[in-house]
């Protein structure tokens, strides 16, 4: 039996001893650069089964007093797990340097603790964990640093050879140098570009080689050529159910891009035939975060894709087949997002019903907006959406401290204080890192899978968790990478209702190995390991 | 005394050229009217009723940079500020798109004459092109408490619609068919919002109707197309985004719909040619998304 259960968030922030504050680094000159961080990834960089919290930083852009100081910083939390953090930034060695924007994590060397790629304007930074708390950093060593400015990121296995490889989404061929001064074409006044006044630039595809570098295999892979998308945000996802990991890149004012992984390191761009490039009236929108999970227990995996102002959110539909349906109005999406600009998104089960339920955080580009458009404001709601079978509701107005006016950007899941339900970390552009704990949504009961892969890469990125709940199927895949410059707490998660155990749960390994796992009881975190099965 | 005199004919004169160029104007022989304004002007350039008039014919043949023009020398030379002269040059504004200057003399037109719908009508319309839901509709509910009419609902529902509030929007697009069943586009826009809140069943007789009063409606046919689609009924879905390219041929949704329908459909042929079609019109700027995101600022 599924219980209504009525959640809200409760921002626990400050008493969780968390206090970063991003820095845009602007100083008027409105750098484009400035309006699109900052990101949050979420893994559990000590290994002691904790999540805990990256916040990517903007740093002193041209124009600021700080422009040649000390840059300011990303800032790593440690999970104490008595609901607080602590600042282990400058001990771990990961304050970085540069513009931060995004990025991933996850166990790129297969040894057994988690890696991380920061995506910035300019070089992309990989700090490689040694496994005592600390990272060294490796960016031109592994040959990721590439200088282009780079947005979101996500690690999948592309040949499958049980090393992770990543796909990075690169934004604007913008420079200092060619930066420009705009004016609103309504209001006359000074604003931030439309990412129009600059090129495009061709996303990347690196191949793990196994032994701490990448290869830039951007053209082999046939990503290369597509230098026209402005990319922001990316997930990876068998939308063909194949056994591979495929790529959905969210494009801003271009068609977004739908990648079929063919094998043998090879990606073919497959979104127009797909129905996931442009919206239903055929036109290109302006895509920012993205994610993907089957809502409405079809067994698919659907997509949604977060757009600018006057645009929908945008909910694809995964027909079967390779084929695609924009279903926004019909899922209740619809006009419900057309003033906010949305950036992070989320399918998360909130109240553990087995419905994905979806987390959107809003704000606008335009510092100035209010002058431009007089109903519309830089900082937004948040917005959360009660996946009621298929349909969604909004309960934003219910929901506690998501629906609080933010210039949101990031956004990610977590269940920090290991209390059975899914809390959200979010990051604000220029503003205050928050915290939300989810407050009743464990009155129904979950089980959470963290997976140790053998064959496939360590942590199972990319496997596939399957059974049947409630008399209809229920997948989901474990990703590195998603939303908008954000990462998710590695594990499978599952909300069961008042079920007192999961049944019938099979697990699909990057590998092709599949584990029938049986019966797990509820209200349980479990370790499941490719060929073993259940370790605790 | 004869300078007197002359000055009497001179009204005489103006007062009958005025009045035929209005009768012009009434029998719709618009360059006529606006050749006799136009002479009246260049007789007495601050004459403000002359320059209206010749705003007026000059709007009704979309000559609308150059209503401007003679509406805002009507402005300039009126004695004091007259409702009219600021609803036909709020008008104007609005046709030009120039919303943040028609919104400043609809406003002030509205203080002068507060009951006067057709100026309330006027800026609500500029309130909703301006993406500034909450104020069209108030604007419009002002409209209905005095004078209710098919137009101004048909506004209200367009409005709820923009802020997302589907029953409201039906409410009101209902009552606009209620009052003028040949209301073409709010059978239309209320198919459209039933089929967008997957209440199909009652979409469908809706987009139909619209069809019975004029069959050549492409987006009562592209309509049917996308319900047809969300069902599954895929050759039906062809078919009427077929139709609805037969009404309008650059219906850039329609052309990448059929695309979209004939590829599940195996019907590579099909699909490649409209693909083909969608990538020209595309080209041909026929559906521009950026007028969409009219906040997003470009250089100088």
């Amino acid at each position: 039996m599924i219980l209504f259960v009525l959640v809200t968030f409760t921002d626990v922030t400050a008493q969780a001893g968390i206090s970063f504050r991003h820095d845009h680094g602007g100083s008027g000159r409105r750098y484009i650069v400035e309006t699109f961080g900052g990101g949050v990834l979420v893994f559990d960089y000590d290994s002691d089964e904790l999540p805990d919290l990256l916040f990517i930083n903007g740093s002193p852009l041209p124009g600021t007093s700080g422009a040649n100081g000390t840059p300011r910083g990303n800032a790593l939390y440690r999970n104490l797990g008595d609901g607080t953090f602590l600042d282990v930034t400058v001990r771990a060695g990961i304050l970085g340097e540069g513009y931060g924007m995004g990025g991933a994590a996850s166990d790129l060397d297969n040894d057994g603790d988690i890696d991380v790629l920061v995506t910035a304007f300019g070089e992309d930074q990989l700090y490689l964990n040694n496994g005592d708390g600390t990272f060294r950093s490796r960016g031109r060593e592994s040959g990721v640093a590439d200088g282009r400015w780079s947005s979101s990121a996500a690690f999948f296995e592309l040949d499958g050879d049980g090393f992770l490889d990543l796909y990075v989404a690169n934004y604007l061929d913008f420079t200092f140098e060619t930066h420009r001064d705009c004016v609103s074409p309504t209001a006359g006044v000074s604003a931030y570009c439309h990412p129009q006044e600059y090129g495009g630039v061709a996303d990347l595809v690196y191949r793990n080689r196994g032994d701490e570098t990448f290869e830039d295999v951007s053209d082999a892979a046939g990503v290369a050529g597509l230098d026209e998308g402005r990319g922001l945000g990316v997930v990876a996802l068998d939308f063909d159910d194949d056994g591979d990991s495929d790529l959905y890149v969210a494009n801003d004012t271009t068609r977004n891009y739908l990648y079929r992984n063919d094998g043998g390191g090879r990606l073919t761009e497959v979104g127009v035939e797909a129905g996931v490039a442009y919206n239903e009236g055929g036109l290109a929108e302006a895509g920012m975060g993205v994610d993907a999970s089957d809502v409405d227990g079809d067994g698919r995996l659907d997509l949604l894709v977060t757009n600018f102002d006057f645009e929908n959110n945008t909910l694809y539909r995964n027909l079967g087949d390779g084929f695609f349906f924009d279903a926004t109005s019909a899922f209740g999406l619809g006009a419900v997002s057309l003033t906010e600009l949305g950036f992070g998104c989320d399918f998360v089960d909130v109240d553990n019903d087995g419905w994905l339920d979806l987390v959107v955080v809003n704000g606008h580009i335009l510092d100035n907006i209010s002058d431009i458009q007089s109903n519309l404001t830089f900082a937004q709601p948040g917005q959360l959406f009660r996946n009621e079978g298929g349909r969604f509701r909004d309960l934003t107005s219910a929901s506690g401290a998501i629906g609080k006016p933010r210039v949101g950007r990031g956004l990610a899941t977590l269940d920090y204080d290991r209390d059975g339900d899914l809390d959200l970390a979010i990051a604000s552009r220029g503003g205050a890192a928050e915290l939300l704990r989810n407050d009743g949504g464990n009155a129904n009961t979950f089980i959470g899978l963290r997976l140790v892969g053998v064959a496939s890469n360590r942590d199972g990125v990319g496997a596939r968790l399957t059974l049947e709940l409630e008399g209809r199927p229920w997948i989901d895949e474990l990703r590195a990478g998603s939303s908008y410059l954000a990462q998710n707490e590695m594990t499978l998660y599952l909300g069961l209702g008042s079920a007192p155990e999961a049944r019938g749960l099979s697990l699909r390994w990057p590998s092709g190995r599949v584990e029938e796992i049986g019966v797990l009881e509820a209200g349980r975190w479990y370790v499941v390991k490719e060929g073993v099965g259940v370790l605790r | 005394m004869i300078l007197a005199l002359l000055m009497v004919l001179f009204v005489q004169e103006a007062a009958s050229l005025l009045d035929r160029g209005k009768r012009l104007l009434e029998e719709r022989n618009l360059p006529a009217a606006e050749s006799l304004f136009r002479e009246l002007v260049s007789k007495s350039p601050e004459d403000s009723r002359a320059s209206y008039y010749l705003g007026i014919a000059l709007a009704r043949q979309e000559r609308t940079e150059e209503a401007v023009v003679a509406l805002e020398n009507a402005r300039r030379f009126a004695e004091r500020p007259n409702a009219s002269v600021l609803y036909e040059l709020g008008t104007a504004f609005s046709k030009l798109e120039r919303f943040q200057d028609a919104e400043e003399v609809l406003k002030q037109a509205t203080e002068l004459a507060p009951d006067e719908s057709r100026i309330r009508l006027q800026l609500g319309w500029v309130y909703y092109s301006k993406l500034e839901g909450e104020k069209a509709r108030g604007e419009f509910e002002r409209v209905l408490e005095t004078a209710p009419s098919a137009m101004a609902f048909l506004y209200l529902g367009l409005t709820e619609i923009g802020l997302g509030r589907n029953e409201p929007a039906v409410e009101a697009l209902r009552e606009a068919i209620r009052l003028e069943p040949g209301l073409l586009e709010a059978h239309v826009a209320l198919g459209k919002v039933l089929a967008r809140a997957g209440r199909d069943e009652e979409a469908v007789p809706v987009l139909a109707g619209a069809l019975e009063i004029d069959g050549g409606s492409a987006e009562a046919h592209f309509q049917l197309g996308l319900v047809a689609l969300r069902r599954g009924e895929l050759e039906s879905a062809s078919r009427s985004f077929g139709a609805a390219i037969d009404a309008d041929p650059e219906h850039l949704q329609a052309w990448y719909n059929r695309a979209l329908v004939a590829q599940r459909l195996g019907r590579g042929e099909e699909a490649r040619s409209c693909w083909v079609r969608v990538e020209e019109l595309r080209a041909a700027g026929a559906e521009d998304p950026e007028a969409k995101r009219r906040t997003r600022a470009r250089t100088k």
